[in-house]
C-alpha cells in the first residue's frame, strides 16, 4: 500500500460537471461529460479509465481549464477559475498542467529542447534568462536528460525521451497538479515502465497530485491510488485501486476487466469472459436512464426509467448502478 | 527425429528485406525463417521497428517493387511465391493469402458501400459471378457478426463504428476462403471491449474454417488468447519460436523474458516497473553478433559472434541465443 | 447515379443559404462596377450629343437620361428596375439590354462549354496517364506540356491558331460566330478555335491536379488494401482512383468554368465574336452604364449558379458530405 498522503483537503473538486458540444444537427449536442462529481485528494494519483466516447479526454482538458464547463463547476484548490479575471487566471492556471499523448505534436520541431522547456517560464515572466536556463536544465536533469541533450532538436530523440522532455517542460512551473492524458500509449511496451517510474518518482519529489487518464487497465491499476471508471460521459465507479482493479462492483468495470487480454498460459486464464455485445452508443443521443443499460447483461426496466444515483456503497467506494449492493450482488 | 507431421502450409526460409534509400541499402529484416501448419494460429510479436509488419507485407508481396529488395524463399504449399510473375501473384492475394490491417477507416474505400467492397473481393477472383458475389458478401457479413446484414450492405464506411469496420475487413479477407489470414495489429486501434470481440471472432473463424492465422501484434495478452505458437522478433530477426503456453512460463530468450516482466499487470502495485534498458538499434547501426547484446543483462563474450536460430532440444522450440541453455529466465509470475 | 442522387439529397438548407448569398453579392458587384465606371473620366453624354453640341444640349441630354442625378440615386433606380426585371436600354443604341444579352450570351456559352469539354477530354486522360507512369518519361513529358499550357497567354495561342489553322490551312473560319439555333454545325465550326485557345490553361490545370490527387491516393493505405484483395492495377486506378478524386475534379472544373467566363473577353476580341465579353468591353469603353450593369448582373448569377451546382454535386459524389 502506498504511503501517499491522502488528505481531507482536496486539490480539486468537480461538482456536477457537464460539458456539451454543439453537434452538426441543429438542436442536439454531443454530451461529452454528462454529470460528473468527484474530488482529487492532495498528493494522490487518480486514474481515470474509459473507452472511446467516455469523455475522459474532455474531462482532462476541463480540469486544467482548457475547456469551459457547460454546467457545474470545477474548483481548483477551492477556487473556481470561471470567477477569476483574465490576469488572475493566467497566474492561477500555472499550477494545473497537462501532458498529452503525442510528444511529436507537443514539441516545436524548430526549437531546441532547452528553449522548449524554458518557454513556460518565459511566458510566466519574472525571471532573468540565466535563472530560466538553470531552472530548465534542472528540470531536464530530473527527467534524466543531460545539458548536451538540451542543445539538440526534438527529432534527434526517441519517443520515450521526447515524452520526458514534455514532462520536464510541464514541471518547470512547479504545478500542484498534473493531468496525464494517455502519456504512454504511443510508447513501446518495454519502455513504458521507465516513464511510469519517472512519474512516480517526480510525484513524490514535487508533491504532485496527478490525474492519469488512460484506456489501459493494467497501467492504471499499477500506478493509481484510486481509479474512476467513465462510460459515455458518466462516472460508473470510483474507489481504491486494489478494489476497482481486481474486484470491481459495477457491471461495466467487470466487463472491462474481463475483456483485458491476459498473457497467461491457457490453463491459468480465467475461463469465463464477459463479452459485451454491441458498441458504445453515440454521445449525441445517450440511452435514457443508465447509459450502460444497452449493453448490460443485468439490465432491468428500471434502468431505463431512471439514471442511477452516484452512491457510496462502501466507505470511499462509489458506484452508479441500481442493482449492485456493497457485496457485489445483484438485488431488486 | 521429429515425428511425421503434415507438410507445412507456409514455409518461410531466410527472408531478408531491404529498402533502397538515398543513403544506400537499409536492411530491415534478416534471415526470417518459420513454418505455418494448416489451420495453425501463430503470433508474430515485437515492438516498433522489429520488422514484423514489413514481414507480413512481404508475404503478400505488397512491398513497393522499386524500393524493396526481398530475398529468401516463401513457399506456399511448396510453390515459391517470390519468383511468381505479378499476374499470378494477384490471383494468390485475397484468394490463398489474405491480409487485414490496423486502421480500418484508412484501409476501406470511403466512396463505395461496404457490401460492394466485400463483393468486389469475390469478383476479383471469380469474375462474372456478380450475383453469387452479393450472396457471399451477405453470408460473410452475417458470419462476422454484423447485425442486419442486408441493411449494412448499403452503408458506407464512415457510417460504421471502428469495430464494425474491422469486421467488414475480416469479411472482405475471408470471402474467397483463403488458406492463410495475416492480421496486422487488427485490434490496436480499437477499444478493449471491442478488441475482445474481434479476437474471439478471429479465433472462432479460424477454428471453424480451418484458415491459418498469422497475428502480428505487440500485445502479448492478445497472442496468449488467440494463438498456439509465438514468434518473437527483435531488430529484424526472429529470436524465439515456441508454443505460447511454454514460452510464457519459461522463455528462452532474454528479450522475451524482458518483455514479459515489463508488463504492468505483473508488477506489484506502486513498485517500480521493470523495463529493458537502452533502445532498439536503428537499422543502419546494428551491432555485430547478437543484436540484443547491448541491452542484455546476461551478455558474455561469445555474444559478439553470429547468433543462429537453433532448436533447444525441446520439441518445436527455437531460440537465437548462445547462452540460452545456461540461463534460467523468468517468465510470467505465477499467482 | 440516379439512386445515388436519391439517396444523398443534399441539405435543402444549403440551397436556401446560397440563394440568400446571391443578393448581397449581386449588389456588391454591380455597385462596384457602377462606381468604377463613374470614376473614370469620360462622358457618355458627349458621345450621344455629338461633337459640336452646345452646353445646353449636353445638359438636356444628361437630364433625359438621368445622368445629372446624384450617384447613389442613379444606382438605386437602376437596381429598382432590375429587381422588377427591367434591365433598361443601352444609352447609345437604344436596344433593350436584355435583348443584347440574349443575343450575345449563347455565343459565349458555346465557347466556354466547348472549352470545358476540351479541357476535360484532353486534360483528364493526360493526368491519369501521367499518374500511372509516375516518375517515368511520360510523367515528365506531360508535366512539361502542362507547364507550357499554363504559361502561354491565350490570346497569343489564339493568334497562332488563327494564323496556322485558319489562314494557312483554311480548316476553320477566322472570325465571327454563327447562332447555334439557326446553324448548329456552323456554330460549332466557328467556336472550335476560340475554345481551343481558351482550353490550353484548362488542360494544364486538370492534368496537373488530377495527377497529383491520383498519385497521393495510389500510395495510400486504402490502395494497399485493394492490392491485398488481388485487384488489378487497372481496376484500382479506374474504378477506385477516379471515384475518389471526383471531388477534386469537381472543384477544378467549377473554378475553371468561372475563370473561363472571365477569360472569354480576350478571346472574343481576337476572334471578333459578338459575345458577352465584347458586349461589356465596348459598353465600358463608351460608358454605356445600363449595358455594363446588365452584363455584370448576369455574369454574377451564372458564377453563383455554377458554384451552387458544384456544391450540390459534391454530396452525390462523396457520401461523406452531408
Amino acid at each position: 500500500m502506498s504511503s501517499a498522503v491522502v488528505d481531507a483537503d482536496p486539490i480539486l473538486q468537480v461538482k456536477d460537471l457537464q460539458i456539451h458540444f454543439p453537434s452538426r444537427a441543429a438542436g442536439s449536442s454531443v454530451k461529452a461529460v454528462n454529470g460528473v462529481s468527484f474530488d482529487v485528494h492532495r498528493g494522490e494519483t487518480l486514474g481515470v479509465i474509459g473507452e472511446s466516447g467516455s469523455g475522459k479526454t474532455t474531462l482532462g482538458r476541463a480540469l486544467v481549464s482548457l475547456i469551459q464547463p457547460s454546467a457545474g463547476a470545477i474548483l481548483q484548490d477551492r477556487v473556481d477559475p470561471a470567477t477569476l479575471s483574465a490576469k488572475a487566471l493566467r497566474s492561477h492556471r500555472r499550477d494545473y498542467q497537462i501532458v498529452f499523448q503525442d510528444p511529436n505534436a507537443a514539441l516545436d520541431p524548430r526549437m531546441r529542447v532547452l528553449d522548449s522547456v524554458m518557454e513556460p517560464l518565459r511566458i510566466a515572466g519574472g525571471m532573468d534568462r540565466r535563472a530560466m536556463e538553470q531552472a530548465a536544465l534542472d528540470a531536464l536533469a530530473r527527467v534524466g536528460l543531460s545539458p548536451e541533450h538540451a542543445r539538440r532538436y526534438p527529432h534527434q530523440f526517441s519517443g520515450g525521451q521526447k515524452q520526458r522532455i514534455v514532462i520536464a517542460r510541464a514541471l518547470t512551473l512547479r504545478p500542484k497538479m498534473l493531468v496525464c492524458d494517455e502519456v504512454v500509449a504511443a510508447l513501446d511496451v518495454s519502455i513504458r515502465g521507465e516513464i511510469l517510474n519517472l512519474f512516480a518518482q517526480l510525484q513524490r519529489e514535487f508533491s504532485l497530485s496527478c490525474v492519469f487518464i488512460t484506456h489501459d487497465l493494467s497501467v492504471v491499476s499499477h500506478i493509481s491510488d484510486r481509479i474512476a471508471v467513465m462510460y459515455l460521459g458518466c462516472l460508473m465507479e470510483l474507489g481504491a485501486a486494489e478494489v476497482v482493479g481486481e474486484r470491481p462492483l459495477h457491471p461495466y468495470t467487470r466487463a472491462l476487466l474481463s475483456a483485458e487480454p491476459v498473457p497467461l498460459p491457457s490453463h491459468m486464464r480465467r475461463t469465463t469472459r464477459i463479452v459485451l455485445e454491441g458498441e458504445v452508443p453515440s454521445p449525441v443521443d445517450p440511452p435514457s436512464g443508465c447509459p450502460f443499460r444497452t449493453r448490460c447483461a443485468h439490465a432491468v426496466p428500471h434502468c431505463a426509467a431512471e439514471r442511477p444515483r452516484w452512491r457510496e456503497v462502501r466507505p470511499s467506494h462509489w458506484i452508479a448502478c441500481h442493482r449492485v449492493d456493497a457485496d457485489g450482488e445483484f438485488t431488486n | 527425429m521429429k515425428p511425421a507431421t503434415p507438410p507445412p502450409l507456409l514455409e518461410v526460409k531466410d527472408l531478408s528485406i531491404a529498402f533502397r534509400t538515398r543513403a544506400g541499402l537499409l536492411q530491415v529484416t534478416r534471415g526470417i525463417s518459420f513454418a505455418v501448419a494448416p489451420g495453425e494460429r501463430i503470433g508474430l510479436v515485437g515492438e516498433s521497428g522489429c520488422g514484423k509488419t514489413v514481414s507480413g507485407l512481404a508475404l503478400m508481396r505488397l512491398l513497393p517493387a522499386e524500393s524493396a529488395r526481398v530475398t529468401g524463399q516463401i513457399l506456399l504449399q511448396g510453390r515459391e511465391l517470390l519468383g511468381l510473375p505479378e499476374k499470378a501473384m494477384r490471383s494468390v492475394r485475397g484468394r490463398e493469402i489474405a491480409m487485414i490491417f490496423q486502421e480500418p477507416m484508412s484501409a476501406l474505400d470511403p466512396v463505395f458501400t461496404v457490401g460492394e467492397q466485400i463483393a468486389e473481393a469475390y469478383r476479383a477472383h471469380f469474375p462474372g459471378h456478380a450475383q453469387r458475389a452479393r450472396e457471399r458478401a451477405l453470408e460473410l457479413l452475417d458470419q462476422v457478426g454484423i447485425p442486419l446484414p442486408a441493411q449494412r450492405y448499403h452503408e458506407y464506411p464512415h457510417q460504421l463504428s471502428g469495430g464494425m469496420r474491422q469486421r467488414v475487413m475480416i469479411a472482405m479477407a475471408l470471402i474467397c476462403e483463403p488458406k492463410i489470414l495475416i492480421a496486422d495489429e487488427p485490434t490496436t486501434a480499437l477499444d478493449v471491449t471491442v478488441q475482445a470481440q474481434i479476437t474471439l471472432l478471429l479465433r472462432e473463424l479460424s477454428e471453424r474454417t480451418g484458415t491459418a492465422l498469422i497475428f502480428i501484434t505487440h500485445d502479448l495478452g492478445v497472442v496468449a488468447e488467440t494463438c498456439t505458437r509465438m514468434l518473437t522478433m527483435y531488430a529484424g530477426e526472429v529470436v524465439e519460436d515456441a508454443p505460447v503456453d511454454e514460452v510464457l512460463l519459461s522463455p528462452r530468450h532474454p528479450y522475451t523474458s524482458g518483455l514479459l516482466r515489463s508488463l504492468p499487470r505483473f508488477a506489484r502495485r506502486r513498485e517500480p516497473l521493470v523495463s529493458i534498458r537502452g533502445r532498439v538499434p536503428s537499422p543502419d547501426a546494428m551491432p555485430a553478433g547478437c543484436r540484443f547484446q547491448p541491452r542484455c543483462d546476461h551478455a558474455v563474450a561469445p555474444c559478439g559472434g553470429e547468433q543462429l536460430l537453433r532448436t533447444t532440444g525441446q520439441p518445436q522450440r527455437m531460440v537465437r541465443c548462445c547462452e540460452s541453455l545456461r540461463l534460467d529466465l523468468p517468465g510470467v509470475p505465477l499467482p | 447515379m440516379l439512386s445515388g442522387l436519391m439517396r444523398h439529397k443534399p441539405g435543402t438548407g444549403l440551397v436556401w443559404r446560397r440563394l440568400a448569398q446571391v443578393l448581397p453579392v449581386l449588389v456588391f458587384a454591380t455597385f462596384v462596377a457602377f462606381g468604377l465606371l463613374k470614376l473614370i473620366p469620360g462622358d457618355v453624354a458627349l458621345t450621344l450629343a455629338g461633337d459640336n453640341a452646345s452646353d445646353a444640349r449636353l445638359a438636356e441630354i444628361r437630364h433625359i437620361y438621368g445622368l445629372d442625378k446624384p450617384f447613389l440615386s442613379q444606382y438605386l433606380s437602376w437596381m429598382w428596375n432590375a429587381m422588377h426585371g427591367d434591365l433598361s436600354r443601352s444609352l447609345l443604341s437604344g436596344e433593350p439590354v436584355a435583348t443584347s444579352i440574349a443575343r450575345c450570351l449563347p455565343n459565349t456559352a458555346l465557347i466556354v462549354l466547348l472549352a470545358m469539354f476540351f479541357s476535360f477530354a484532353i486534360g483528364a486522360p493526360l493526368g491519369i496517364w501521367a499518374a500511372s507512369r509516375q516518375g517515368r518519361f511520360v510523367d515528365s513529358a506531360v508535366m512539361t506540356v502542362a507547364s507550357i499550357g499554363v504559361a502561354i497567354p491565350n490570346f497569343w495561342l489564339a493568334m497562332l491558331l488563327i494564323s496556322f489553322l485558319a489562314l494557312q490551312m483554311g480548316w476553320f473560319p477566322v472570325t465571327g460566330a454563327v447562332a447555334f439555333g439557326s446553324d448548329p454545325l456552323g456554330a460549332l465550326h466557328h467556336a472550335i478555335l476560340p475554345a481551343l485557345a481558351l482550353a490550353a490553361g484548362g488542360v494544364a490545370e486538370i492534368s496537373r491536379q488530377l495527377r497529383a490527387a491520383l498519385i497521393e491516393l495510389l500510395s495510400s493505405q486504402q490502395v494497399r488494401t485493394l492490392h491485398a484483395k488481388g485487384l488489378s492495377p487497372m481496376a484500382i486506378l479506374y474504378r477506385h482512383g477516379l471515384k475518389n478524386v471526383g471531388v477534386n475534379l469537381l472543384t477544378i472544373l467549377s473554378l475553371l468554368a468561372n475563370r473561363m467566363l472571365a477569360a472569354t473577353v480576350v478571346i472574343e476580341a481576337v476572334f471578333a465574336i459578338p459575345g458577352m465579353g465584347s458586349l461589356i468591353v465596348n459598353a465600358a469603353l463608351q460608358r454605356d452604364f445600363p449595358v455594363v450593369q446588365g452584363v455584370v448582373l448576369v455574369m454574377v448569377i451564372i458564377v453563383l449558379a455554377v458554384n451552387l451546382a458544384a456544391d450540390l454535386l459534391y454530396g452525390v459524389i462523396d457520401p461523406r458530405v452531408k
